[in-house]
């Protein structure tokens, strides 16, 4: 195992000032649930030389509805995130998401945060924060900046985040009354393992029965985490009939493979995205 | 017949220390001065050593010694060709090549990155087909191919060409089957400590035979076996997998400790523990079958390949049980099953529960549903044609004499299939198939036969040791292990049942090579069936010196004397009686009578033939019959087993609760095997190596179960006990396939029945 | 690596160690306060043989840094039976349902039990079920655990 230092931020302003001289040579630990197995395989990079914990930045926890917004605070558990009511009621998915991540005792100590910025493929709230239009508030020592989480992931496993910067908040408009929201987690077995496949999708429709807004990401899918927009646009303004919903799962198919190409779990893969994909339109929207 | 404490839910007698925390396995102990081991594992799956330097891993602070083959007294070489160290090659990506002993465990890791090992790649072969081409490498050079020795073992009966002739349809099909791990939570863990009286070694740890530690470690170390104590620690399961190999950890161990007259403690990672313990052996098993249209079985013809990887460790014993049973549970004229084991550059095979019975069971389940389809016949009313009945003859020629060997099959398909409504629901179920594209349902049936016991494989002995002490108190120890299964709860309730005592006055020592005679290991289900029978041999011994005792007290005749409800008194004088401890004091205070013995059982060797098979294979049979009912996602080939009907007879139930989580617990790795569990291979490197990778069955994966356990008058074990510890594993597979087929029409024939081979109908890999 | 001290209360008594900071809460408990009742199977936080509570909730103390215990407290299933060797009603229960087989997942298991109860003291199948589901029992014993549970439950109401 590889060996570094380790300190205990006592605030967020003493983390910023420890990442802006050290950069490349730190490695932030929140709820450690996915750096600890990194440092037991030998994982971090080799700059890394302190570990620096901020768990216990009280600055950084907690859930509020902020002029209307919905803050979420990056050192949040994802299990506080699940049990929120204002998560439940205000974000339609993300507690449905955020209750999928491993185990219980997972969600009692991993982030919110942490699920975003290990980028893993399988993560589970990220498809819910892309259809969520989330935003993600980034600090260092000298600025401050949001970034909308659809420009967060820019290549496998990598993000927009600066080696001085943390990760503080995530925020996002709620979806209005109109939408209906699933999240839905494809697993080898009945619980508590990586997601083959998690599909998040939103919708929302007048009373004409046309679709006025539609989100959808699907974990595992792409090489980075997004969304698929051709998919959305297939059947935005549009009064849908059943057939549609088998065309725009067939679309998101063929967008995941123009996209990433083709792979050894394409063949595997195709279907399913096609298949799922219309199982969660047809939960989400009312079919003519 | 009623018992007092056989067959009723008696709490186990080890589960105060498990609720507790206080029960020590060997990870949890320490001893002063301890050193701690870590193997240097190989690099490559295949390759020439050609230069080991330990220079730098031996310069870390904190490191005592590096030791390699050179450093092994008398012998590197172990039982099924495994070194304990690889001295000129490395045959698998697990092989050991060195071990480091240091103050502390990370240190001893770190060091062991550091022993600078030169290799010189070989090329690897990896496959079962692979292996047996002619020009192919030999994974060891000395033998004459890649057949496994021993392993090879034939069963013939009649004459397959006649049966074919006369059948009506051929089938010929081929099955698959993959490597899976036991996955126990506790990873194996060693201690070896000098042990100054003996001039030789004493060893603790997660064993689940400690007499082949034993004999291996004296081995290598050149030691009579009395100079090497194995004590065996409380187990955090085993299923099969601490069965042999943790002897090379032993070894390891047990070298340093005599070098360095230090304990030595070694706790494997999960990730060692996923490369150097033994596998369930992957299997290619061909197939042919012949029927006629009345639904009849004239012939079955079988070739399989047990994949054992780069060592022998129970090649020849599992194949030898894989002969025997490949034509399993049914009546058919001409058998010709031949069975080989083959070596490959590869993790490998060895003991998991079940010892080759879910493979084969899967191959034939499958097939006989086949079968069935072939003739449109529904596979119940198949199975129930042809399915082993009362005073048929199995293949070796042994007979299922009714009053000796109950043959129960048909009763148990009878009854699974009124008590999950059969019939019904395979109409309700066609009917929803007929409606539904996403999903459908379907059931499916699967039995077995099982020989219990050792039978030919060995001669299934069995000791065990009972002292009376002078308060009342009794101590019971078994030459057989506990781990996890309920041995020795069965063993207390059989000795209270026989000296009319309350559990409650029962305490264990736990196994120990120096104190009982070896009677063999703790496998093939015999921990109630031999060790029992052993228990119940000393307390037998025991009762009749009781009742000796008594009938001197009572002034009468041996034979007057009744043990009834505690007491032992005259049969016609039921007022006059003696107490448990008045015999006590009688006898051993104020006559000088011991009241400890030793129990042996020894059934003799079955009367078997080796070179023609003929003969008895088995003192006895179990059986059992699984009906699941199953919910497939078409969308993503996803199988949920919503309910499983069981039904088992196993003899007698010493324990029904226990009986209960064996069946359960045993159907349930059944399930985790025949859906999902997998270990991810790639040119002889392993990628799963842990829980994340590697998926178990969860609360959440446990189907709806309803089982029967049938008893029988059996003559065989203690109490009529047949054993009941590894039939629960042999059905999931089998029976889910084929309630996979009634769903969907789509037959698979290789496992696991993962997400990607229900949908597309093949497996992918990176 | 570096040094530190955690202070932290485990099973009511206050502890104060001084350690490295690579290690884990599983590591303080099993090798510095000789607490083994907690197990470890995988060391990913996969298995949940390591199941302790922490300021109230579940976690796997495989996956908590030392320095993370700093403040906490901690309860293990040394901590959960009652004075002078009396079981604890979701110990009694696990003996009683027959839901030990080999015992390693069982600590783990019963720490798991014990936050839901004192969460949900009526808790369904379901609940229980998401409950443990954190926990592998490679023995299989999972219908007689939830058994246990309920059984336990049903005894803690009186």
């Amino acid at each position: 195992m590889q060996q570094f230092d380790y300190y205990r931020a006592g605030t967020l302003e003493e983390a910023l000032e420890i990442l802006k001289q050290e950069g490349e040579g730190v490695k932030l630990i929140c709820g450690g649930t996915d750096v600890l197995i990194d440092v037991r395989n030998n994982a971090l990079s080799e700059e890394v030389r302190l570990l620096l914990d901020i768990s216990g930045l009280e600055e950084l926890k907690g859930v509020e509805l902020r002029n209307g917004e919905m803050c979420i605070r990056a050192g949040t558990t994802l299990a506080a995130v699940a049990e929120d009511p204002l998560v439940r009621e205000k974000s339609l998915v993300l507690h449905t998401a955020a209750e999928a991540v491993g185990s219980q005792q997972i969600r009692n100590r991993g982030t919110v945060a942490g699920n975003i910025v290990t980028a893993a493929q399988c993560a589970d709230t990220v498809p819910a924060l892309l259809v969520l239009n989330a935003t993600l508030v980034l600090k260092s020592a000298t600025n401050s900046r949001r970034v909308p989480i659809n420009e967060f992931f820019t290549g496998p496993k990598t993000t927009a985040l600066k080696p001085d910067e943390v990760l503080t908040e995530i925020a996002f408009t709620p979806p209005g009354s109109k939408y209906r929201g699933v999240f839905e987690k494809l697993m080898r077995r009945e619980a508590v393992a990586k997601s083959r496949l998690g599909l998040c999708v939103l919708a929302a429709q007048n009373e004409a029965g046309e679709v006025e807004d539609l989100r959808i990401s699907i974990g595992s899918s792409l090489p980075s985490h997004g969304r698929f927009p051709t998919v959305e646009q297939m059947l935005k303004g549009i009064r849908v009939e059943a057939p549609m919903l088998r065309q725009a799962g067939i679309e998101a198919g063929e967008y995941m493979v123009r996209v990433g190409g083709t792979r050894w779990s394409t063949e595997y893969k195709l279907p399913v995205v096609q298949n799922l994909t219309e199982k969660c339109l047809r939960e989400v929207l009312e079919v003519q | 017949m009623s018992f007092n404490v056989v067959g009723t839910h008696s709490a186990r007698i080890d589960a105060y220390e498990k609720v507790t925390g206080r029960a020590k396995y060997c990870g949890d102990i320490n001893y002063g001065n301890q050193l701690y081991a870590a193997t240097v594992y190989s690099k490559y799956p295949h390759a020439r050593i050609l230069k080991i330097d330990t220079h730098e891993a031996e310069q870390c602070e904190g490191v005592v010694a590096v030791v390699t083959a050179k450093d092994v007294p008398a012998s590197n070489s172990m039982f099924g060709r495994f070194p304990v160290f690889a001295e000129e090659e490395v045959k698998y990506i697990g092989d050991g090549v060195a071990a480091v002993a240091a103050e502390s465990p990370e240190i001893a890791r770190r060091a062991a990155q550091l022993v600078e090992v030169e290799y010189k790649e070989l090329p690897a072969v990896l496959e079962i087909e692979k292996a047996l081409e002619k020009d192919a490498a030999k994974v060891h050079e000395d033998a004459e191919d890649n057949l496994i020795e021993n392993a090879s073992h034939k069963l013939y009966y009649g004459d397959v060409r006649r049966g074919f002739e006369s059948a009506d349809k051929i089938l010929a099909r081929s099955y698959r089957t993959h490597f899976v791990d036991q996955m126990y939570i506790e990873p194996e863990a060693i201690i070896a400590l000098p042990d100054p009286y003996r001039r030789g070694v004493e060893i603790h740890g997660s064993i689940q035979n400690p007499y082949s530690v034993r004999q291996n470690v004296a081995e290598v170390l050149g030691l009579k076996y009395s100079r090497v104590r194995v004590v065996q620690s409380t187990i955090g399961g085993s299923f099969g997998g601490k069965d042999e190999s943790v002897m090379l950890m032993a070894a390891r161990c047990a070298l340093l400790a005599l070098k360095l007259n230090r304990p030595v403690k070694m706790v494997l990672t999960r990730e060692e523990s996923m490369l150097e313990s033994p596998k369930r052996h992957a299997y290619l098993a061909q197939y042919k079958i012949g029927v006629k249209k009345d639904g009849s079985i004239t012939a079955v013809e079988d070739t399989i390949f047990t994949q054992g990887g780069a060592y022998n460790n129970k090649a020849m014993f599992a194949n030898w049980r894989g002969s025997i049973h490949a034509a399993g549970a049914y009546r058919v004229p001409h058998v010709k099953n031949d069975v080989y084991g083959v070596y490959t550059h590869t993790i490998f095979g060895g003991a998991y529960r079940g010892f080759s019975a879910p493979q084969i069971v899967f191959a034939l389940e499958s097939l006989m549903d086949e079968a069935a389809a072939e003739l449109n016949i529904d596979p119940v009313e198949f199975r129930l044609k042809n399915c082993l009945k009362p005073h048929d003859q199995l293949p070796t020629g042994q007979y299922l004499h009714p009053d000796k060997i109950p043959a129960n099959l048909e009763s148990l398909i009878l009854d699974v299939c009124r008590r999950a409504e059969y019939q019904r629901k395979k109409e309700e179920y066609d009917q929803f198939n007929a409606e539904h594209t996403d999903e459908k349902r379907g059931i499916g049936i699967a039995i077995t036969l099982r020989g219990t016991g050792l039978g030919g494989e060995g001669i299934d002995t069995a000791g065990a040791s009972i002292t009376i002490e002078p308060d009342g108190s009794v101590n019971i120890q078994s030459g057989l292990i506990e781990m996890g299964q309920g041995m020795r709860t069965a063993h207390a309730q059989i000795v209270a049942e026989v000296l009319g005592i309350e559990m409650e006055r029962i305490t264990f020592s736990t196994s120990d090579t120096s104190m009982v005679m070896d009677g063999g290991p703790t496998v093939a289900s015999r921990g109630t069936l031999a060790g029992g029978m052993a228990m119940l041999n000393a307390a037998e011994k025991l009762l009749s010196r009781l009742k000796d005792i008594a009938a001197v007290e009572l002034g009468c005749a041996l034979e007057d004397i009744t043990l009834d409800n505690h007491r032992y008194y005259k049969k016609e004088d039921p007022k006059k009686y003696c107490s448990f401890d008045d015999l006590i004091t009688k006898g051993y205070r104020e006559r000088g009578i011991s009241l400890s013995a030793q129990g042996w059982y020894n059934p003799g060797p079955e009367p078997l033939d080796h070179h023609t098979g003929r003969g008895n294979a088995y003192p006895s049979y179990i059986y059992g019959a699984a009906m699941p009912e199953v919910l497939v996602d078409m969308r993503t080939g996803k199988i949920k087993v919503e309910k499983v009907t069981l039904a088992y007879e196993i003899g007698r139930a010493i324990n029904p609760k226990i009986v209960e989580g064996q069946i359960y617990g045993g159907f349930l790795q059944g399930l985790g095997y025949g859906l999902f569990e997998e270990i991810e291979q790639r040119d002889g490197y392993v990628f799963s190596l842990n829980f994340d990778d590697y998926l178990v069955p969860t609360v959440k994966d446990v189907p709806d179960f309803d089982l029967k356990i049938f008893e029988s008058a059996s003559k065989v074990g203690p109490f009529g006990a047949k054993g009941v510890g590894e039939i629960g594993v042999e059905l999931a597979a089998a029976s889910v396939a084929n309630a996979l087929y009634a769903a969907t029409g789509k037959r698979l024939r290789e496992l696991p029945l993962n997400l990607e081979r229900v949908l597309i109908g093949r497996a992918l890999s990176k | 690596m570096g040094s530190i001290t955690v202070k932290f209360k485990v099973n009511g008594i206050d502890r104060h160690i001084t350690t490295d900071s690579g290690r884990r809460l599983l590591d303080l408990l099993r090798d510095d306060l000789g607490l083994t009742g907690t197990k470890e199977g995988c060391g990913i936080g996969e298995c949940g043989a390591c199941t302790v509570l922490m300021n109230g909730r579940k976690v796997n103390s495989c996956m908590v840094p030392a320095g993370q215990a700093e403040g906490a407290t901690v309860v293990t299933i040394e901590g959960l039976g009652g004075a002078d060797e009396k079981l604890h009603p979701i110990q009694q229960a696990f003996i009683d349902a027959g839901a030990v087989q080999c015992g390693f997942c069982t600590p783990g298991m019963i720490m798991s039990a014990a936050d839901l109860l004192e969460a949900n003291p009526d808790p369904s199948e379901d609940d229980i079920k998401e409950a443990v589901a954190g926990n592998i029992c490679r023995c299989g014993a999972y219908r007689q655990i939830i058994d246990a549970i309920l059984m336990a439950a049903e005894r803690m109401k009186v």
